[in-house]
């Protein structure tokens, strides 16, 4: 019993930071209707900033933090402006853009295997891990209940951003439909440049706590693939059905793992993706988009 | 067997996966991340029976060829009948799961360390004899009213689907033959490198071949065949700065898209730029339909 | 038996009704305006009548058929072909590529097109032909191996009614086949879209918004508005109906 309420809270960790990444990732689908495969750079290099941080401006996680969440969104948008905006003004061929941020991942990826070498590194000990005694009913981690935390904030602070902003009803209009929105009088580039900002910010989030749990290294980001598979099961561009995907995609995990083995975690994910195409391809929450003739 | 035998065989073995994923992704559309897993598939199913089972080699091909297209067609199905990135997520989800099985099932496949023994059935005449039947079938295939198919789901699947296609069934069928390209050329490199490893098989080699063809032309046969012949030769030649290998395939995907997405040929082939365009000469006046030249 | 019959399909798309209890019978050998504002729900119908979007109620018979349940796929081989309102070739394939995909008689196998023997030879030939016979039937022949996509725009709306054509249809649909094209390409359109009907027997629906090859050539004209028929007669009932100048003209004729 007190492992099953453990790996539920880890789960649930897990799947909240998993949502980070996923919501990022889709908010960026649901404007230009691509996936965005560079998403785990922005992870990447979200905690390579973090852990440099740390390492040289003194062990304060707030300025560490802060620095990374910066330096990923502005990679974020660089990264648009040069591998993607080029594309997007000329064709409208998805498939490009597709390839160019496959080219992009693994541009990032190996800047950092090359730079920084691809050894694992501990980031170090800021955020608490000490065990914490939750009720008298089970022992979890302090990071984990921390992660937990600190997603939820950002994830609230998102939806703030989109349900009152202006910024975020421009952005709901263009994920309705761009070119109407542009012609609405919303400034495209800008707004695009907006999305994936925030969309590198919650992914450098979600890096710092990946680094902590599972150590920093150059294809950490290749675990942006269960955040993906995440979203399509919670629905392609809708950002509560990739909060949702996100958690069930953690608890899964986390389940598989304490009760059955580690080794099949991996596993258990991709089948939960394929199950999703099987029974409801769009997802928990996805709509069916229909094309114009 | 000299250095500049196995080059050749190499090159084979590389265009045959190439032409498969090009059939796929050039001609049908399809973009895919995973057809690497395909070639696992051939080599270690060519490699098993081979050793284990006193299985005669070309039989042992054959084997891994199909086990590769079955495999291809399961997945395909749930996933090609939507549009989208579902195939191209699902093929990553594909590459790591297949990885972890031949990690994990030791008792069959030993393993991480990799499987050893296999006989050196890939001779120079015989890889050149499958180069030549599977080029010449892969450009029957696509001069026929399968190619008209899948191109037709490429540029336009609404209209594909009004013209009578079942465009689903045409890209798993696409689909299907390319793991069936993959796997021969898997199985073929089983039987020349003598030694097959899970890692042989990850998303470098993907990427590799993704790479290939779009680097040759999305579109273009006789491009894919020359980018796989530029970046084998490259590959080899450069050994000593492999560690560059990746930042380089991706930088070349990148400014592939940016720059000239068509790629080398674009949609041409070296063959028709020696064809005369045929002459018609204009039939307007017959008829009485309209005036205008 | 008529051709097609449609008996009150309708479809919404959120709250808007963009097709409202709309119904058409076609019989066969017929040649059929659809006019309305832009907005009427005239592509709809055609979009439900193949099967791109389900109708919401009604039903929708060809040949007495129900092919309401159908995919577009399914229905096509029925005997049903249509054009695009916003051009839908293949850009990359040249013009009489794009009008050989549409060829779907004497099929081979696959081994068969692995090899290029058996039927593979002949079935391509006549695709061929036919690809030619019917570019040359709408007057862009000497175009057939340039790439669709550079075509000029008359001739690209050309080459999709040749493909269409090549299905071999009873009934062809065409969606502002005259978009785009000037008053000497019209009167071309005219005499082509009226030699499918007599010599080819094919019955032709066509929406249009150009009057002059509507009511020189239709000898039924439905007119819609808000997604319901608001008006079917001939040419002249049609021009003189009430309903229709208000649809057009606003309230004030």
């Amino acid at each position: 019993m007190e492992t099953l309420a453990q790996q539920l809270i880890n789960g649930a960790s897990l799947g909240s930071v998993y949502a980070l990444i996923a919501v990022g990732y889709s908010l960026v689908y649901s404007i230009l209707l691509f996936s965005n495969f560079a998403h785990g750079g922005f992870l990447v290099i979200g905690g390579y900033i973090c852990y440099y941080a740390l390492r040289s401006l003194g062990n304060n996680i707030w300025i560490a933090g802060g620095l990374s969440l910066l330096g990923a969104g502005l990679s974020a948008v660089l990264t648009e402006r040069i591998a993607y905006k080029p594309i997007r003004e000329r064709t409208n061929i998805t498939l490009y853009l597709l390839i160019a941020s496959l080219g992009m991942s693994i541009v990032i990826e190996n800047i950092f295997v090359i730079v920084a070498g691809g050894r694992f590194r501990a980031l170090p000990p800021v955020i608490p891990t000490d065990p914490v005694h939750l009720f008298g009913l089970t022992t979890t981690s302090a990071f984990d209940l921390l992660s937990l935390v600190v997603a939820v904030i950002f994830l609230a602070a998102l939806q703030l951003f989109i349900v009152k902003s202006k910024w975020g009803l421009a952005i709901r209009a263009a994920a309705f439909d761009l070119k109407t929105a542009g012609l609405m009088g919303i400034n495209v580039s800008m707004l695009i440049s907006i999305v994936f900002f925030v969309a590198g910010m919650l992914a450098a989030v979600g890096g710092i706590f990946l680094s902590v749990r599972y150590t920093l290294y150059p294809q950490l980001g290749a675990i942006t693939i269960k955040a993906f598979v995440a979203a399509v099961v919670g629905g392609l561009g809708s950002l509560p059905g990739a909060v949702i995907g996100s958690l069930i995609l953690g608890l899964a995990e986390m389940l598989t793992a304490g009760f059955i083995s580690s080794q099949l975690r991996d596993l258990v994910v991709f089948s939960l993706l394929v199950i999703t195409l099987l029974v409801k391809p769009t997802g928990l929450l996805g709509k069916k988009p229909l094309e114009k003739v | 067997m000299g250095y500049l035998s196995g080059i050749i065989i190499l090159l084979c073995i590389n265009a045959i996966a190439a032409m498969g994923v090009s059939l796929l992704t050039g001609f049908t559309g399809v973009f895919t991340l995973g057809h690497a897993a395909y070639m696992a598939l051939g080599a270690y199913a060519a490699g098993i029976l081979t050793v284990q089972h006193g299985v005669h080699w070309f039989l042992a091909v054959m084997a891994g060829g199909f086990l590769s297209m079955i495999v291809a067609y399961l997945i395909g199905i749930p996933t090609l009948k939507l549009m989208g990135d579902y195939y191209a997520i699902a093929s990553i989800g594909l590459v790591e799961s297949i990885r972890l099985i031949l990690e994990n099932w030791q008792s069959v496949t030993r393993g991480a360390r990799g499987y050893p023994g296999i006989d050196g059935f890939t001779t120079l005449p015989m890889a050149l004899a499958f180069f030549v039947v599977m080029a010449v079938a892969m450009v029957n295939l696509i001069n026929s009213r399968y190619g008209r198919a899948f191109k037709a789901c490429r540029d336009d699947y609404l209209a594909a689907s009004l013209l009578g296609y079942d465009t689903a069934h045409y890209r798993v069928l696409s689909l299907a033959v390319s793991g069936f390209y993959c796997g021969i050329a898997g199985a073929l490199l089983a039987g020349f490198m003598t030694f097959i490893q899970p890692v042989m098989f990850d998303m470098t080699k993907s990427t590799e071949l993704t790479s290939v063809v779009v680097f040759g032309g999305l579109g273009s046969l006789s491009g894919t065949l020359l980018a796989s012949v530029v970046i084998t030769l490259v590959t080899e030649l450069f050994r000593p700065i492999s560690q560059y290998r990746m930042l380089i395939y991706g930088g070349v995907l990148v400014a592939t898209m940016v720059l000239r997405p068509e790629g080398i040929m674009g949609s041409r082939e070296i063959w028709g730029l020696f064809k005369k365009t045929s002459s018609l000469r204009s039939k307007t006046q017959r008829g009485g339909v309209d005036g205008a030249p | 038996m008529a051709l097609l019959e449609l008996v009150d399909v309708s479809k919404s798309f959120g709250g808007v009704k963009a097709v409202d209890r709309f119904s058409l019978t076609v019989e066969k050998g017929e040649l059929v305006g659809l006019i309305g504002p832009n907005g009427a729900g005239k592509t709809t119908v055609f979009n439900i009548t193949t099967g791109l979007y389900p109708s919401e109620g009604g039903q929708i018979l060809f040949q007495g058929e129900d092919i309401a349940p159908l995919k577009p796929h399914e229905i096509v081989p029925k005997g049903i072909a249509r054009t695009f309102q916003n051009l839908r070739l293949f850009a990359r394939s040249s013009a009489l590529e794009n009008v050989m995909t549409a060829y779907r008689k004497g099929v081979y196998s696959f081994v068969e097109a692995l090899c290029h023997m058996g039927k593979w030879k002949k079935t391509e030939e006549e695709a061929k032909a036919r690809g030619m016979e019917l570019l040359d039937l709408v007057g862009i022949a000497d175009r057939a191996d340039q790439a669709a996509g550079t075509l000029p725009y008359g001739h690209q709306r050309r080459v999709e009614i040749a493909r269409a054509l090549a299905l071999e249809p009873e009934l062809l649909l065409l969606d502002e086949p005259a978009a785009g094209m000037n008053a000497e390409e019209v009167e071309g359109l005219n005499t082509t879209i009226k030699r499918i009907t007599t010599e080819l027997g094919i019955t032709i629906v066509v929406i249009e918004h150009h009057m002059e090859l509507v009511m020189e050539i239709c000898p039924r004209i439905v007119c819609m508005n808000f997604g319901a028929k608001i008006a079917e007669g001939s040419p002249q009932e049609i021009q003189n109906h009430p309903g229709v100048l208000a649809a057009y003209l606003g309230e004030e004729v």
